[in-house]
């Protein structure tokens, strides 16, 4: 057997025995045989460190366990009725806001959404006012001034 | 046909309480399996100062998240897994630790060390070699990255056979045999490399 055939297969007996044809490589090679002290030391190593006795849990762990776990829930209870409150006060603010905004752009009375048509309204109501009335005074007037249609030729009263 | 065993149906009904939020229900499951995550959780971090406190982490973890337990694997193996996957976390966190104490020691003294341990595994070696050699190999393991670490322990230190771990770590056999064999050769290595380091 080679040299690196045989620490290839050290780290593969780890758990187990080696067999003969690597016990007599062993005896005669002294660099191969280090490698397998080596397994061996770190394998007694962790029987040892195996036999370590865990530490127990403290007296009243799972009941000091339970009530944290029970805090906990009651805290995030609270937390999230508060959130739910919260959330409910802000969506209420900006309906209230909405509406304030709205009520301010609106006229108080009357079909008229928005400025441009309120100008527009306006303007027309004071064309209306302006424009002289086909059959009211100022015609009237008018026709008193000019001469009589039935007056006779001017010409003729020469 | 028979019904499961009495500790089994009762375990059941804790965890169905469990999952409706019942704190009481699981403490009885914290009662049943506390020592073995305990153990687990020592084993993985090697710090004694610490179990406890992880312990509870995990948990709380599980508390929140029983509700996702699907009765698929056992609650020992579902708990277990999320133990290595808090102290597998816990481990990258932490700075490896200098090999110091073995490397303390005279060549000398650490042939004889070897030879003893040769002689008779680790029945040989007396009080004090006993404390080297579980001090080298401890602090071998501290040095190792979280994944060659994590799988170490659980088959050296806790026992778990290939299978199992791949049923922990979600790996298939052939992976974790994989996994193990170099993380045992890097340890090794690294014996290798700090006994050539001591012998300069």
């Amino acid at each position: 057997m080679q040299c690196e055939d045989v620490r290839d297969r050290l780290e593969e007996l780890w758990d187990g025995e080696l067999p003969a044809e690597m016990r007599a490589h062993l005896a005669a090679c002294p660099a191969c045989a280090e490698s397998w002290r080596e397994v061996r030391l770190v394998r007694a190593g962790f029987r040892l460190l195996a036999q370590d006795a865990p530490p127990q849990p403290s007296l009243g762990f799972a009941a000091r366990l339970v009530r944290r776990l029970v805090e906990r829930a009651e805290e995030s209870m609270r937390e999230e009725s508060f959130a739910y409150v919260g959330r409910r006060f802000v969506y209420a603010t900006l309906v209230l806001a909405m509406i304030l905004f709205v009520a301010l752009l609106v006229p108080p009375t009357g079909p008229i959404r928005g400025q441009e048509t309120a100008d527009l309204l306006v303007a027309e109501q004071e064309e209306v006012t302006v424009r002289p009335d086909p059959v009211g005074s100022a015609w009237q007037e008018s026709a008193a001034v000019a001469p009589e249609p039935t007056g006779g030729n001017p010409q003729s009263q020469k | 046909m028979p019904g499961p065993e009495p500790e089994v149906a009762q375990e059941l009904e804790w965890i169905k309480r469990a999952q409706g939020g019942d704190g009481a229900a699981f403490g009885l499951l914290v009662e049943r399996y506390q020592r073995r995550i305990f153990s687990l959780v020592y084993h993985l971090v090697r710090r004694r100062e610490d179990v406890e406190d992880l312990a509870q982490e995990i948990f709380i973890k599980a508390f929140h998240g029983v509700r996702s337990y699907n009765f698929q694997a056992s609650f020992v193996t579902w708990l277990s897994r999320i133990a290595v996957n808090h102290c597998y976390d816990y481990l990258r966190r932490l700075r490896s630790s200098p090999v110091s104490y073995y490397w303390q020691m005279t060549e000398g003294s650490q042939r004889n060390l070897e030879a003893q341990v040769e002689s008779a595994e680790e029945g040989g070696l007396d009080q004090a070699e006993r404390v080297a050699v579980r001090e080298l190999v401890g602090k071998l393991l501290d040095g190792a990255t979280a994944n060659d670490r994590t799988i170490l322990a659980l088959k050296e230190l806790e026992g778990y056979s290939v299978e199992e771990i791949g049923e922990l770590l979600n790996l298939n056999t052939s992976t974790v045999k994989v996994r193990l064999h170099r993380a045992r050769k890097r340890m090794l290595e690294e014996l290798q490399h700090w006994r050539k380091g001591s012998a300069a």
